[in-house]
């Protein structure tokens, strides 16, 4: 009977739990080689990927190759078993990461098929509310009781804060009004602030006159100065 | 038959030991004062550890359940830089791996002989009160290069492997097959496993991953030389079904050497 290369369908999960079973009269003796590890969390540049099951790794020593079985299309080539995984795990994190940020209707047929395997693998909705947002927002102190407690956003949202959620070591001294510049990092549900990774002061924001405003405002134009165009 | 291009990317020895009457666990001061000796030679490693839950209810209605959580340590494990060379010690188990590296390439006779003085503090070490069982392990990967048509026929290559019908089944895409052989020449079973595997795509290849287990079994001693003998009949057994499992097509990619022109 022919056999050929087809490409990866991740099992549904009854059958996956057929396939793991031990044999019965077989034992574990089949499990005991040194080339395969069984990989439940892929750990690569600081990031945690959730799997949504254990994962089959094996590392080919002849050939340095280390792949994936559920991982279709991702090998990790290197001297040694950590340079192929590390390798691996770079490949996996980048394609990853290039087309997280991407919708549906703009992928290529390949990355398509590349999502497909990713996507099947990775819990995404999980890694995305687990993967704190992070955003460059302008404030000041607003209470200094006597380190700083509470600081405004330049939307005039107030939140408390604590001096330990601030990774910088002068924070502590910042005065009550002190403006500043904050690079923050928020849980992606509930939009709650978890840390300032870096903060600056800066000067108070200058207040243009009404007329200088207008001015500007002027300068900028609107669509009432762009030619006339055929939009329809 | 010896090859130059051999498809073994991993040869391990393990033993599984009866215990020290006076045993009372797995004790982790003597695994340290084991592997003391070995450092220098095996410096990196790591411990696995496993955790077992056990959910103790007095009726099938009981949904509060008592949660009993055991945390149990399942192996040692040393390596050398290269991780070519692994030492594991279990409860009541050792092995001994020895994976293909740009260096060298695992045998037997590599394996037997790093094995050999680990064993032997093994005993002196932990003084169990005999060996129950001894392993032989051999794992081929073999890459197999798909024609143009990118389909191969089994039976091609792998003469007795059991095989489906073309027609209504179609084309294999993946599969596993174990065995459990009663070995007619030494006590014990030698366990066979033939599979496929992923392979990068650009190689072209269909890529096979092919076990050997045989275990020889009962041993009941701590004559070393006994177990020794009984290795080097299980290797023997081992190779003889090697090459009789293998079509000629598939021992030709692994690039034979012609020992009459050699000798």
């Amino acid at each position: 009977m022919p056999l050929a290369v087809a490409p990866y369908l991740p099992p549904p999960a009854y059958v996956t739990d057929v396939v793991n079973q031990k044999s019965e009269g077989l034992g574990d003796i089949f499990a005991t080689d040194a080339t395969r590890s069984v990989m439940s969390r892929l750990r690569v540049s600081g990031l945690t990927y959730p799997l949504r099951r254990p994962c089959q790794a094996s590392f080919i020593p002849n050939t340095g190759e280390f792949l994936v079985e559920e991982f279709s299309g991702f090998v990790g080539r290197g001297e040694s078993f950590d340079a192929a995984k590390e390798a691996w795990a770079l490949s996996v994190h980048a394609a990853f990461q290039d087309l997280l940020h991407k919708r549906h209707f703009e992928f290529t047929a390949d990355e398509e098929k590349v999502w497909s395997v990713l996507s099947s693998n990775i819990d995404v909705a999980v890694y995305r509310n687990n993967t704190p947002l992070m955003v460059t927002q302008f404030g000041r102190v607003r209470q200094v009781r006597p380190y700083p407690s509470q600081i405004e956003w330049d939307n005039g949202y107030r939140e408390s804060i604590n001096i330990s959620q601030v990774d910088a070591d002068d924070f502590i001294t910042y005065k009550s009004g002190q403006p500043f510049e904050a690079v923050v990092t928020r849980d992606p549900v509930s939009f709650r602030l978890k840390r300032i990774v870096h903060i600056k002061r800066i000067s108070e924001p200058t207040q243009l006159s009404a007329e200088k405003e207008a001015e500007l405002l002027d300068s900028i134009g609107s669509s009432k100065t762009l030619p006339e165009g055929d939009w329809k | 038959m010896k090859f130059n291009k051999p498809p073994v990317v991993e040869v391990w020895i393990s033993l599984d030991f009866e215990p020290n009457q006076q045993k009372q666990q797995f004790d982790l001061e003597l695994v340290k004062k084991y592997l003391e000796p070995f450092r220098e030679e095996l410096p990196k490693g790591e411990v696995a550890r496993e955790r077992e839950f056990e959910i103790h209810t007095s009726s099938p209605n009981d949904e509060s359940g008592t949660l009993q959580i055991r945390d149990r340590i399942q192996h040692f494990r040393q390596w050398d830089e290269t991780r070519s060379h692994i030492l594991q010690v279990g409860d009541d188990k050792l092995s001994f791996h020895v994976l293909k590296s740009a260096k060298e390439t695992p045998s037997y006779g590599k394996a037997r002989q790093a094995a050999q003085p680990k064993l032997e503090a093994y005993v002196d070490v932990f003084q169990p009160s005999a060996i129950q069982h001894a392993t032989l392990h051999y794992l081929d990967i073999i890459d197999i290069p798909l024609p143009d048509t990118g389909k191969i026929d089994l039976q091609d290559y792998f003469p007795y492997a059991s095989d489906l019908p073309e027609l209504p089944f179609g084309t294999i895409s993946a599969f596993e097959q174990k065995f459990r052989i009663a070995c007619p020449v030494d006590d014990g079973p030698l366990f066979m496993r033939l599979q496929t595997t992923p392979a990068p795509e650009e190689l072209s290849v269909l890529r096979f991953r092919l076990e050997w287990h045989k275990q020889s079994s009962d041993v009941n001693t701590l004559v070393l030389d006994q177990v020794w003998k009984r290795m080097d009949i299980a290797h023997d057994y081992m190779r003889e079904c090697f090459t009789t499992a293998l079509s000629q097509t598939t021992l030709d990619l692994f690039d034979p050497i012609n020992e009459e022109k050699n000798s």
